[in-house]
Order: C-alpha cells, then structure tokens, then sequence
C-alpha cells in the first residue's frame, strides 16, 4: 500500500488529527532518551483500545511494523522505531477509569502519567510505591513494558509486584484481558508477567489494573559518610541483612556527591562514599527507634559522620539531591550513556572496583551512584558525542561494564531494559537456549515479527 | 542551512539528555501533545540546525516560534538547561539568514517602527491616555508600556492615582515613549530593539531620572537585561511596579484604607516570575489590601502556568494562546475566587480575554485593585 493509502486508512480509525507525516514530527519521535535514532514513517495517536485493535489488524494484514511509545523517557532504544513504519504513541489513552478504594486497587488506561495517577491517589492516603525517577513524564504503559523500578524498589519491589492484570491488544488486533481483579491467582499461565517487560514486543498494553497501597504516615531519611568503597558497602550489607527494612538504600561515590554538590550548591563532608537511607512506617518513634539502630550498624562501620533529615524538608533536599545525580553528572560532559547494570547486592563493592577499572582502562570518566540496597547500580558514561574517538571509547567501556556485571552474576539490566542498546551484549547474559525459548513465544504471538522487531536479541 | 550558536550555548542543546521531564511544564505542548511542539522536541530540532541535517523550513519555524519562552521547562529540567536563552538566540539567528520571523513578528516590527507601539496605532494617542506631570526634579521615571496606552487606560489611571496618593514626583515620556522593543527581542529582531534602546535610553538621559518604574514584565526585563547590552551607559535602576508598591506600603507613604471584600487569585508572570523571582511583592501588596483574601491555584510561584501569550505567541498562533489562556482561566475558577490578579499587562489583557471566551471570572492587574483600595 502507498504511503498516502495506509496514511488514509490509519485516518480513517483514529480521524486525521491523530495522524502525521509531517518530517518535523517524524524527527521528534525519532529519538528517546538513549544514544539511539529511528525514524518512523508514520505516528499515530490512538484513542483507545478498539482503534489499537483496529491499527494492529491493519499492519497485521499489511505487515507494517509498529512500534509503541509513551512518553518517550526511555534510557535502551525501546521506543525507537528502527525499521520505520508506524509509531503508535499511547499518551492519549490517559483516563484513571478507576479507584477502588476497598480492594485496594486501580484501573487505568496505559498513557496515564505515573505522577498524575499518584497525585489523584494522594486524598485517599494511598500510593504505587514503585517509584522511577522519570515519574514527572513516563506512562503507566511504558512502566509495564519496561517492569519500571526506582528508590523504593529495595522495600517495595518493582511494577511486577504491583500488577493484577491488564489489557493488551496482540499483534493480530484481538484483545485480551489477563490475569485477575483478586491479589491471589493460579488460574493458568502468568500472562500478566509475560507481558511486564516485554518492551512492547509482545503486545500493546492498553489498560492495567495495579495493587495500591496507603501512604506510611512518616518517612525519615538518614545520610552516612565513608572514607572508603569497603565500609560503605559493609554499613550497606548490614543494614540490609537486619530486621530494619529500609524503603531505599542508595549510594554516590565521590565523583558524584562532588558534582551533584556543585550541580545544587549544596554543601557534603568530605567523603568518599556517601550512602542515603530512608525508613518509612506508620508511627514516628517507631521509624526513629529503626533509623538509631541503622545509625549504629553504619558507625560500627567506621562511618565518618551520620545525619538524621528531622524535618520533611530536609528529607526532601536530600533526595534532590540524590534524584539530581544523573543530570549534575551530565553537566561535566556534553553526551552521558546512564546504564543499570545490577548484580547481586553482596558483589555490590567488588562491582565498584570493577567499574573504576574500567574507566581508567578506557580512558573515561564513569562515576556511579544507584540503588545499591537492590543491587542496581548507574555507572555514567560520560563523553563529548562530537569527539569520535571518545565515544568509541564510552562504547568499549560501557561493553565491559555489562561483562563485569554479568561476571559476578549480575544482569544487563534492572530497570532500563534492553531494547536496542543492550541487544548486542544479550548473548552474554542468556544462553541460546534460553533465548530460544524468548523466540518461539515471540514467533507464536507476533508471526509477522511486525510489534517492535529489533529488540531484545540482536538481529531480530 | 544550518544554525551557528556561541559554543556555551551550543553546549546548553547538547547537554538536553532528551530525558522528557519538560513534557509535564510546557503549555504548549499541554494543548498540542505532540512532541514537536515541546521543549524536547525543539531541542531536538535545534541540535539537528547546528549538525546541518535539517533546513528551516516553515514547519520548523514555525516550532521555534510557537514558544512563550515562559522557562516552565527550565524549572522542571533536571539538568538545568538554559532552554530560553538557546531560543531566543535561535531565533536571532534565524533572522540573520533570513528564514524568519514569522510575517506577523515582522509586521510588528514595522508597525513599532513607524509609529511607537506594536499596534500600529497613532503615535499621538499614546499622550491621550493618560495626563503625565513633568517635575524636572524628578527622580523617577514611570515607563507606560504599549498596552496600557492603547489596550487598558484603566492602569494607566490606576498607576497615577497609586503614585499621586504617595507623593512620588515622577515624570513621562509621554508621546515621546517608544515601544520598549520586548516583543520584537523575544522574536530575533534584535537590530530594531539596538535602536529602540538607543532612542529610549537618550530620552531617560535628557531628563536626568535615576529610577524607571514599569508596570509590565516584558518592558521590565528589555530595560533591566537587555538594554544594558545595547547602549555603553545605562545608569538606571529599573524597579517593576509590584516591587516599586510594596516599598511604598512598606515605608508607609501608600496606605490602603478602602474594604475590598474580595476573594482573589494571583497569576504570576513568567517574566516576573520565573525570569526574577518575583513571587512575594505582589502577594505582599494583595494582602496589604483590608478585607481581601487570597486564595493560590495549584500551579503557582515557581510552577505557575504561563497565560500563553508571551514571545510572540500570541501574534502568531492565536488559537494556542487562547486554549493555554483558557486552561488557566479554569484553572482559576476552580479556586472559587472571585476575582484572578495579575502583575503584567499582557497577561492582564489576555486572561480577560480567555475568561470572557469561557465565562469564567474577570481579570484585573495589580494597579488596578490597589487603585480601588485607595
Ligand atoms: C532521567 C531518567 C530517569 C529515569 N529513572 C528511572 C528509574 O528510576 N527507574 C526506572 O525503572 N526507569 C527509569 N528511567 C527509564 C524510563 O523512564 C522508564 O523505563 C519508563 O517506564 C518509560 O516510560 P515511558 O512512558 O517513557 O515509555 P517509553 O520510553 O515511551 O517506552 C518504553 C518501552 O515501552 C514500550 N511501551 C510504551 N508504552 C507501551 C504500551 N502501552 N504497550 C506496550 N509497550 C509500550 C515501548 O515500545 C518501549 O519499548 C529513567 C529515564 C530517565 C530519562
Ligand atoms: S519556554 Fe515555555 S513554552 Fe517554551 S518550550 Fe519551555 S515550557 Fe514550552
Ligand atoms: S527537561 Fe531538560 S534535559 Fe530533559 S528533555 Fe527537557 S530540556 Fe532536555
């Protein structure tokens, strides 16, 4: 079919306003927030689910690749079409459908703003704890996709744990409904977390209904310095192997407390690791009685100096701080590779060691922060895109990152996904078995390989 | 063609990680939801200028240009990208090959230069609208503004009866006020605005003041920022009116005696705002007013939603600014005021105008409710 023919038909489904082929437009959604470019020929602005039902048959039938976007924050290529065709941008589907407010969840349509939905939860004291920092922007769709994780993922897990359900259109335009309205369920396979990080190679999530929680009533935050990798990382293991639950724990190293100090024009001790705790509950004695005894545990590890936030205030400056890392470690350079690579919480300082190998073998500057109570670490590529032979080198440095964390039997991955970026690295991690197995459930949902080709595995 | 920027700037467009937080701030992107049109979208255009893999064509243009240039994407930018700063100099730069303004922009030009004011209205009623005093003692200046003169008197009247109850000796242009030139610096032109300067800032010269008082933001940051830039010697302190009040009322020369019972809202500025952290004063001289209260909308001080007519905006694309003006016009009433308060001109003129479109509250500036206050 012509250009102007599949324009007119996609027209047709979601009227003409919802449709461009403007060059201006094509560029825009040509990129995310990854190194990664492709444009597609058409973007598409779906309304709801019967029109994705009705976009999927057509490319079906036509075998046009389609690609799912929601607002683009993604850090691995996994909304970039790079084999063209149609880019179908979710973002108007953004209705909260649902409350409930006895079962303790909510039904919502994929192009919901994570911020959006949690400010319409905050009047009933309730929250989705699973909390990225893109929430100003990212969608609830592109959260499932990716199995969206943040700080708060070390207490209270990542978007997997919070799913009930949802309602996805396959491939061939049916749509079905998985899982249950119940927090319990065995009835048949998990499709629910079949499609939860699938990078929208399986189908196009168009609803989900999540578990909600309600807001702990207190939440204090507590910073500890170290004047070396081993401490921080011993205070960390402790803290962690105790009964004393942290809802975050995360760690700078000097390079970034250095910047993000200069980025905020704020002031730290002197430090070379500074680790951040936050304690969450429902009274606040009780989150105090926890935050003296993690005090002790980091004092026990010869901490430099430990700060209790006493006020929300400065609980708040604190995590600004702490969520103003990526973007104070961006200014040192023009162009940043944020990667996620995440091992088990035990190897966290040997990670460390590795990563800062790394950066002096290649020559680049790496520092790192991340969400260390989990494992997930974000080790900054930093380098000048106009200067060839530097991003070579960011290039090189960032494959061996991904070795070192597969080594100490890590993953490519803890929250960014794969999608284009880490495709080439996936060999490393999955055996082709394995990857065999990924195949022929992609082959039996999407014969056409028309939903997002590209991804995952290289060469698919 | 491509686009040339001073490095520190060019640095500004690659340091934007594209990481999409400026979806939530920007208005304009608010009413169009599509990325082209947001702050993202155009820094993704801008950086595909300076590589040369685009021409600026009028789809792109017209991008670059449909932008209040309200800095809500500077604020919720993680990486604190001088997004404003790199348009404006996009834009002038794209004057300099020719390949802008848009025709509306450049019709404006014209008018200001024929006749002193964006309106292309007659030069002598500038005069008309309002009865200046000429102490030649004078310290202070009161700088009208082009849409007081022509598009709302009433703050003309409002400002003088504010300054006349005071006893501040100030002096006018009169008809020998030219258009400060905001307008046209927001839009690339920046020859003209070199020239404005030269012939405003003679004019301030000749009559010797100190102070100059404006009541309108854009004028505000063109005299304070820009001028600076235009002319060798700009001894002058520029002071916005809000500020100018509240020092008044502070010193006790101005004393508001009149009830208001009025509950109210205010809008700040972007220019005022964001631009000079301008939140307080004019909140300050509100609540100086007996029998006022004063209600906030969610989207204040530094989160304030733009009225969407600024950087040329309005000229242009008129149906945009009236969806944005209209969405904080909502966004007003649903505060249940009375009454929406503004500390800008523009805003002032524009807010009325999408309030009345939707039947929502009545606009006024600040002037205006203090002037009632007396
Ligand atoms: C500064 C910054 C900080 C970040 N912090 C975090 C963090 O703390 N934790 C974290 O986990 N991630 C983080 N991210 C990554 C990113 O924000 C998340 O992956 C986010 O969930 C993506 O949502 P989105 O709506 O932007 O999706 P997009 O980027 O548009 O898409 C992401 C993927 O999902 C697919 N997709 C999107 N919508 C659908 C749908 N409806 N159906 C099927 N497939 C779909 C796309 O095809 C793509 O593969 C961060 C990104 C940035 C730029
Ligand atoms: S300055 Fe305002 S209108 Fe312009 S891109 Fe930024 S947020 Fe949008
Ligand atoms: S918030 Fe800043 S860095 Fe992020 S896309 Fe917008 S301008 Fe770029």
């Amino acid at each position: 079919m012509s250009e102007s023919g599949l324009n007119k038909r996609l027209a047709q489904i979601v009227g003409a306003e919802n449709v461009s082929t403007e060059s201006v437009d094509l560029l825009c959604y040509s990129r995310d927030a990854s190194e990664n470019v492709g444009m597609p020929d058409i973007v598409v602005w779906p309304n709801n689910t019967s029109q994705v039902s009705e976009i999927m048959k057509l490319a079906n039938e036509l075998k046009i690749t389609v690609t799912p976007r929601g607002a683009g924050t993604c850090l691995s290529g996994g909304p970039i079409p790079t084999k063209g065709g149609i880019l179908l941008v979710m973002t108007r589907m953004n209705k909260i459908l649902e409350i409930d407010i006895a079962n303790l969840q909510v039904l919502v349509e994929c192009g919901v703003v994570w911020q959006d939905l949690n400010n319409a939860l905050t009047p009933y004291k309730l929250f989705l704890p699973p909390d990225p920092a893109s929430k100003d922007a990212c969608t609830i769709g592109g959260c499932m996709a990716e199995c969206s994780g943040g700080v708060r993922a070390v207490k209270y897990g990542t978007f997997r744990d919070w799913a009930l359900g949802l309602q996805v259109v396959l491939p061939n335009g049916e749509i079905i409904e998985t899982g249950a309205k119940t927090r319990k369920g065995v009835s048949g396979y998990d499709l629910t977390r079949l499609f939860i990080g699938s990078e929208g190679t399986l189908g196009v999530i168009t609803r989900a209904r999540l578990r909600i929680f309600p807001l702990p009533r207190c939440r204090l935050v507590m910073s500890a310095y170290f004047d070396s990798m081993e401490s921080a990382g011993k205070a960390i293991f402790r803290v962690m192997t105790s009964d004393l639950i942290p809802s975050a724990a995360e760690l700078m190293d000097k390079q970034t407390v250095e910047a993000v100090s200069k980025f905020m024009n704020m002031k730290f001790p002197e430090c070379i690791a500074l680790a951040i705790f936050e304690f969450d509950g429902s009274s606040l004695g009780e989150v105090k009685r926890r935050i003296r005894q993690a005090r002790k545990l980091c004092e026990r590890e010869k901490a430099t100096r430990v700060d209790v936030s006493e006020t929300v205030e400065e609980s708040d400056r604190l995590w600004r701080a702490r969520k103003s890392a990526g973007p104070a470690l961006a200014t040192l350079k023009p162009s940043s590779m944020h990667e996620d690579a995440t091992v088990p919480t035990s190897r966290i300082p040997e990670m460390l060691t590795r990563i800062e190998q790394v950066a002096q073998k290649h020559n680049v500057l790496i520092p790192t922060f991340g969400h260390v109570g989990d494992g997930n670490l974000h080790p900054i590529i930093l380098y000048d895109e106009r200067n060839q032979d530097e991003k070579k080198r960011a290039k090189a440095a960032t494959a061996d990152i991904f070795r070192a964390a597969i080594e100490l039997g890590g993953t490519l991955s803890g929250e960014h996904g794969i999608g284009l970026s880490k495709a080439p690295f996936f060999s490393m991690e999955h055996s082709s078995p394995e990857t065999e197995v990924m195949r022929k459930i992609k082959n039996a949902i999407d014969p056409n390989n028309i939903l997002n080709p590209g991804k995952i595995w290289a060469g698919a | 063609m491509g686009i040339k920027l001073p490095e520190e700037l060019e640095i500004e467009v690659y340091r934007c990680f594209r990481c999409g937080y400026c979806r939530a701030q920007c208005p304009v992107f608010k009413v169009k939801q599509n990325e082209s049109w947001g702050a993202r979208g155009r820094m993704i255009l801008i950086k595909s200028l300076i590589e040369g893999n685009i021409d600026a064509t009028s789809a792109v243009v017209d991008r670059l240009y449909c932008c209040s240039l309200c800095k809500a994407c500077e604020t919720s930018c993680p990486a604190l990208v001088r997004t404003s700063d790199v348009y404006e100099r996009v834009r002038e730069s794209l004057v300099e090959q020719k390949q802008a303004p848009l025709d509306k922009h450049r019709s404006i030009a014209e008018k200001i230069l024929a006749e002193g004011n964006p309106f292309g209205l007659p030069r002598a009623e500038r005069l008309s609208s309002y009865q200046h005093k000429n102490p030649s003692s004078a310290e202070v200046l009161y700088f009208v503004g082009c849409v007081p003169s022509y598009r709302r008197p009433s703050i003309v009247r409002s400002v003088e009866k504010i300054l006349a109850a005071a006893g501040v000796e100030y002096t006018a242009l009169g008809a020998q006020e030219l258009c400060c030139g905001s307008v046209l610096m927001r839009t690339g032109q920046t020859p003209t605005v070199k020239k404005l300067a030269q012939q405003n800032t003679k004019r301030f010269k000749e009559l010797g003041v100190k102070k100059i008082v404006t009541v309108c933001p854009g004028c505000y940051l063109t005299l304070k920022v820009d001028y600076p830039k235009f002319v060798e010697d700009f001894p002058f302190e520029v002071v916005h009116i809000s500020d100018f009040i509240n020092q008044l009322l502070q010193s006790g020369k101005l004393k508001l005696t009149k009830q208001v019972g009025l509950k109210v809202t205010f809008h700040d500025p972007c220019h005022l705002g964001r631009r000079f952290n301008i939140y307080e004063p004019p909140r300050n001289v509100l609540l100086s007013i007996p029998g006022l209260k004063l209600v906030e909308m969610p989207h204040n001080r530094e989160n304030s939603q733009c009225c969407g007519a600024g950087g040329g905006v309005r000229a242009a694309f008129s149906d945009v600014t009236s969806k944005i003006g209209v969405s904080r016009m909502e966004e007003a009433a649903q505060t249940k005021a009375d009454l929406l308060v503004t500390s800008c001109p523009f805003c002032c003129l524009n807010l009325d105008e999408a309030g009345r479109q939707a039947q929502l509250l009545p606009v006024s500036d600040l002037t205006e409710i203090v002037a009632e206050a007396l």
